[in-house]
């Protein structure tokens, strides 16, 4: 079982299609299978992350908080 | 209760506004007429009450005008850009956390605008970057402009504060203390300034240390200001520092991605999103893509190639979900503080505003 880190969990959805479809699917139980080697906090906030939205979308959703 | 417009008034001075006692029991704390939301209009008072403290307070007719010029090249970046302003809307929400309601911490968001201000000035100057309407002014003036925004105005704010000596100590040590982690968050910004071969991580550290501990300063002084204990203090202060942190890398991201003329781009910054992806480049790679970043500085068309390549390696998603991260450590320390959901409102707000995937949750509307 390997074990990945926030940025091999990006690397792996920016080149897998069938992680990108497990993501979607079930993005906790992916990452457990997968030996996400995540914090706490990086755990909780990925279940808030809506797998179904496109680059696109989340990148429309940018805004500044300072000016 | 109608929100007080005490900077309507050109006699008013700083040392006559505050005249809110610290009494009120936090049980008593009204609702009547006060929505979660009454700080969102905060800002006009703001500004005119930072006008209004710098004719009060500097004697010198030359510096005044400098500082007053200062004030409005903000109000100009206010109109064009609606965005969410933490250093009036921060203090405000963390005073109205623990008080119950804002208007006695229009002061400390005055307080907090011009320290915010002295601080922005010193980065256009560090980024050779002064906005238009610096023109004419030489860079000694301005340079006396900031200084003078960050070590005397806001301090005398504070101490003509009609609160407790107590928590007016809190507060003049909490300012000394933040802006020394500043300014060391804001050496390793200079030197990092240009270079290739910074890691995200450092990166990332002098956000926590600069934009962070600018956001940690602010909650922890509006929580003083309310009186509550050092050790709550400092949990308003990891607040505003997870909450900062994120709204940097957010406001990184827009400038990257959205903004219709990116200063990042223009001044070469490397930013936590272009780190993250010259780190994972080869040597070969990186080359190229230094010299794409050189060729942004100019032009247009490498700039929107640039913008498909981070994409298509993730690091848009990757830069979000950093972004969340933080986000979701503002959200624990809320946890941590035991807030009920009425006193939490608007610092939830704050946080969606920044979060990319909690947007529906209730967007920031001014």
């Amino acid at each position: 079982m390997g074990q990945i880190n926030l940025k091999e969990l990006i690397d792996r959805w920016a080149n897998d299609p069938e992680f990108r479809k497990a993501m979607r699917a079930d993005a906790e139980a992916t990452l457990r299978r997968e030996g996400a080697q995540l914090g706490p906090a990086e755990y909780r906030a990925l279940r808030r992350v809506d797998w179904s939205l496109s680059d696109e979308e989340i990148q429309s959703r940018m805004s500044r908080f300072f000016i | 209760m109608q929100q007080q417009n005490w900077c309507q008034d050109s006699d008013i001075v700083l040392d006559t506004i505050i005249r809110y006692p610290l009494t009120m029991p936090v049980a008593d704390r009204g609702v009547g007429g006060e929505t979660a939301g009454a700080c969102l209009h905060a800002v006009d008072e703001v500004m005119a009450g930072a006008r209004s403290s710098i004719r009060a307070t500097v004697s010198t007719p030359e510096l005044q005008q400098l500082l007053e010029k200062a004030i409005s090249g903000l109000e100009q970046q206010i109109a064009e850009d609606k965005a969410l302003l933490p250093f009036v809307h921060l203090p405000l929400a963390v005073y109205r956390a623990v008080r119950g309601e804002e208007a006695p911490a229009m002061p400390l968001a005055v307080a907090t605008t011009l320290l915010f201000l002295g601080i922005d000035i010193l980065d256009d100057i560090a980024d050779g970057d002064l906005p238009p309407h610096w023109h004419g002014v030489s860079l000694s003036e301005v340079q006396l402009v900031a200084a003078t925004l960050l070590s005397s105005l806001p301090q005398l704010a504070v101490s003509q504060m009609n609160i407790l000596p107590v928590a007016k100590t809190r507060m003049i040590a909490c300012l000394s203390e933040g802006l020394l982690k500043m300014s060391g968050g804001q050496l390793h910004d200079i030197r990092g300034a240009g270079k290739s071969t910074i890691r995200p991580e450092e990166v990332e550290s002098s956000v926590v240390h600069k934009s962070g501990e600018e956001g940690a300063l602010i909650a922890m002084l509006a929580a003083h200001m309310a009186g509550v204990s050092e050790e709550t203090a400092q949990l308003y202060g990891e607040f505003g520092r997870a909450l900062s942190t994120s709204g940097q890398i957010a406001t990184d991201c827009y400038d990257l991605f959205q903004a219709a003329e990116s200063k990042d781009f223009a001044n070469g910054s490397r930013t936590l999103p272009i780190v993250l992806h010259l780190n994972r480049l080869s040597e070969k790679d990186r080359k190229i893509f230094l010299t794409q970043l050189d060729e942004a500085r100019h032009k247009k068309s490498t700039r929107a190639l640039i913008q498909r390549e981070l994409r298509a390696k993730g690091v848009l998603r990757l830069s979000a979900i950093i972004v969340e991260v933080y986000c979701q450590k503002a959200r624990e320390v809320l946890d941590k503080l035991a807030l009920a959901t009425p006193e939490r409102a608007d610092l939830d707000h704050m946080i969606n505003h920044v979060s990319f995937f909690s947007k529906r949750e209730g967007a920031w509307d001014r």
